[in-house]
């Protein structure tokens, strides 16, 4: 520790010290340092009653500034529109260089910034700076931070769903453990707080991949996120697909556990939703209902009974050709003196949503629907493009699968567990690997709860 | 506001929307008397519901402060449009749009809430059905019964005056053109390289 001999007495010596800093081994020497100063000095004025965060650019001297910036904020008296403005400033213009060095300071400025919002009401104020900060923080935009999380979660809170978008719509590939300040549950959280995002905004399909990322994600024991996690996401399954997706092989057993112990009402509904009879889903309902409702998950449940009609249509279409209004309320389940007109308006839905391509004539009474096959010949130029664009992401991903597959067999780890010559080969191999070596290899790792540690 | 204005005018409401959400956070972390909140979150609901974002526009909605929302009828007025839309109750949308008391601002844009709305009815209706009665196109189009056969005609349906129904004419999708540029040969063989490596 070169830094240890001359520590600050006092706010000014610290500031003298953070403006002569200016070569690398100086500053190594400072970021040192700044780590033993206690809060109660760095949350002082200076002699002549300055404020230090005024005397300091945070793009110059970003860690001298967030680590009195969190002193202050964290100290007995906030003045909330001065702390503001200071954490604006510097989530605006700080050097991600050099945050990188101690990134749970920035992790801090933003937490507190996100009390400050909490404290005046107006959870609307965190949301730009955090999307700015994670922006200029990330390296880039696949990468992970430790601010992820709370950012989606400030869109939540502020119900500025649509905001968050920009940043969820990217996938998470790249996860810099050290770098980027990150713990097991940032990952979790931010995929389960994104899932929610999209919920919200009716994407139902990426909310999905978002549970299903939350509960793959290796585990020893399960978390509560995961627990939760599952239960929206049998529920969105059920809204997508009429029955609980698969998971990925490689999920945690442990997840699989706990799922059967604290996700039993959830079960239990989506195996009377797979019958698509309407009477035993309704009573299924009933008894799951105090516990939608516990969980906060009853919107969405409510939202699966629609599904329920809308799936029931679907199958009809590939028993008949044409069928009577009146007919598909009866066989859908649909009751009541206009059951004809729901169902016309269930199928005008589907229509419009291309879930079912029909039409209705009116020239009869009552009304009768012809369903067709699916007009498009997947000739189309946008079907071209979307073949494509989907070719090269998977090309991307295999790629970066690739290398992960280098680094961990490259890793400490992974070489002291295969020393015997005959495991060798699977790391090296890289030529040879298919996929389900490669996932296995991923999953020796992941029991071992090392891929996040 | 100023700039609203001129978004407005120009038509552009995808831009519009851009900068009303960024005026938003703007407004949330410096509030700008100048600017009549009323009026801008009117503005900004409108333009969600011109662009079908109902989603979005829920959410805004549960984000206008309660004082704003309890001295603005107008807003109010204009979060009863957007249930209706929700519901696809389109009937009560035309005359909302037509008899409330809009500010003029305002009721530029609703009166554009009503026209895509009816544009997108009619591409869903030509779709869905081969014969619809005159009275429920009235209902989904806004317009008096006794002139939807008028209207219609216009795009080329076909009344039939024994059944009182309408035939829509099916809108034919434009011809695919499909273009092989050089472009599209550098992707295949950018595939086939991908392919061949793995």
């Amino acid at each position: 520790m070169p830094a240890a001999q001359n520590l600050p007495d006092n706010i000014d010596e610290l500031l003298a010290i953070v403006q002569t800093s200016n070569d690398e081994q100086s500053r190594k020497a400072l970021f040192a340092t700044l780590r033993t100063i206690p809060s109660l000095m760095l949350a002082s004025p200076t002699a002549d009653e300055q404020d230090p965060l005024d005397l300091l650019d945070p793009a110059d001297n970003t860690l001298a500034y967030a680590y009195i910036l969190v002193a202050r904020c964290y100290g007995d008296r906030l003045e909330v529109s001065r702390m503001l403005h200071y954490i604006l400033k510097f989530l605006n213009s700080f050097d991600p260089e050099e945050a990188r060095h101690a990134p749970e300071k920035l992790a801090q400025v933003a937490q507190a910034l996100s009390r400050i919002a909490t404290s005046v009401g107006k959870s609307l104020i965190t949301v730009k700076p955090l999307e700015i900060a994670i922006t200029r923080f990330a390296p880039s935009p696949k990468h992970l931070t430790n601010i992820h999380q709370m950012f989606i979660k400030e869109c939540l809170l502020s119900k500025c769903y649509k905001a968050a978008l920009p940043i969820l719509d990217n996938d998470i590939t790249e996860i810099d453990v050290h770098e980027m300040g990150i713990h097991y549950t940032d990952h979790l959280l931010y995929h389960y707080y994104g899932g929610m995002i999209y919920i919200g905004l009716k994407k139902f399909e990426r909310a999905l991949d978002f549970f299903k990322l939350v509960i793959s994600a290796p585990a020893n024991l399960s978390s509560m996120i995961q627990i939760e996690a599952y239960k929206k996401f049998v529920l969105v399954s059920l809204l997508l697909h009429g029955k609980i997706a698969t998971l990925p092989k490689y999920t945690a057993q442990a997840v699989f556990r706990s799922v059967k112990n604290f996700c039993q009402s959830y079960t239990d509904f989506a195996n009377a939703f797979e019958g698509l009879k309407v009477k035993r889903v309704r009573s299924e309902f009933l008894k799951c209902c105090d516990a939608f409702k516990k969980d906060k998950n009853f919107g969405l449940a409510k939202q699966t009974l629609d599904a329920l009609y809308r799936r029931n249509i679907q199958q009809l279409t590939q028993t008949y050709l044409t069928l009577s209004l009146v007919d598909i309320a009866d066989a859908v389940g649909l009751e009541g003196p206009d059951a004809a007109k729901q169902a016309e308006k269930y199928v005008l839905k589907m229509i419009e949503s291309k879930e079912i391509f029909a039409t209705i004539s009116h020239t009869h009474q009552n009304g009768m629907v012809s369903f067709h096959d699916n007009p498009d010949k997947f000739d189309a130029q946008e079907t071209i493009a979307q073949l494509e664009q989907q070719i090269v992401n998977a090309a991307s991903v295999n790629e970066r699968v690739i290398r992960t597959d280098r680094m961990i067999g490259c890793s400490k780890e992974y070489l002291s567990r295969n020393q015997h010559p005959s495991a060798s080969g699977v790391g090296s191999g890289l030529g040879t690997v298919d996929d389900t070596e490669l996932l296995s290899g991923f999953d020796s790792l992941a029991d071992e709860g090392r891929y996040f540690a | 506001m100023e700039d609203l204005k001129e978004l407005i005018d120009q038509n552009e409401v995808a831009k519009l929307i851009e900068h009303c959400e960024e005026l938003e956070f703007k407004l949330a972390i410096a509030p700008d008397d100048s600017v009549n909140l009323d009026e801008f979150y009117g503005v900004f609901l409108a333009a969600y519901l011109i662009q079908n974002e109902l989603p979005s526009a829920r959410f805004l909605w549960k984000r206008i402060p309660d004082e704003i929302k309890a001295s603005s009828e107008q807003l109010h007025a204009i979060w009863d449009v957007a249930t209706n839309l929700w519901q696809r109750d389109y009937a009560p949308v035309y005359m909302s749009v037509e008899q409330k008391p809009w500010t003029p601002l305002i009721g530029s844009l609703m009166k554009k809430v009503a026209e895509t709305l009816r544009e997108r009815v009619f591409t869903l209706l030509s779709e869905a059905y081969s014969s619809i009665t005159v009275e429920e196109v009235s209902n989904f189009i806004g317009v008096p019964a006794d002139k939807v056969a008028q209207v219609t005609a216009e795009r080329g349906w076909i009344y039939d005056a024994a059944t009182n129904t309408l035939q829509p004419k099916k809108i034919v999708e434009p011809g695919i053109t499909r273009s092989t540029s050089l472009g599209s040969f550098s992707r295949l063989t950018d595939l086939v390289i991908h392919l061949e490596r793995s």
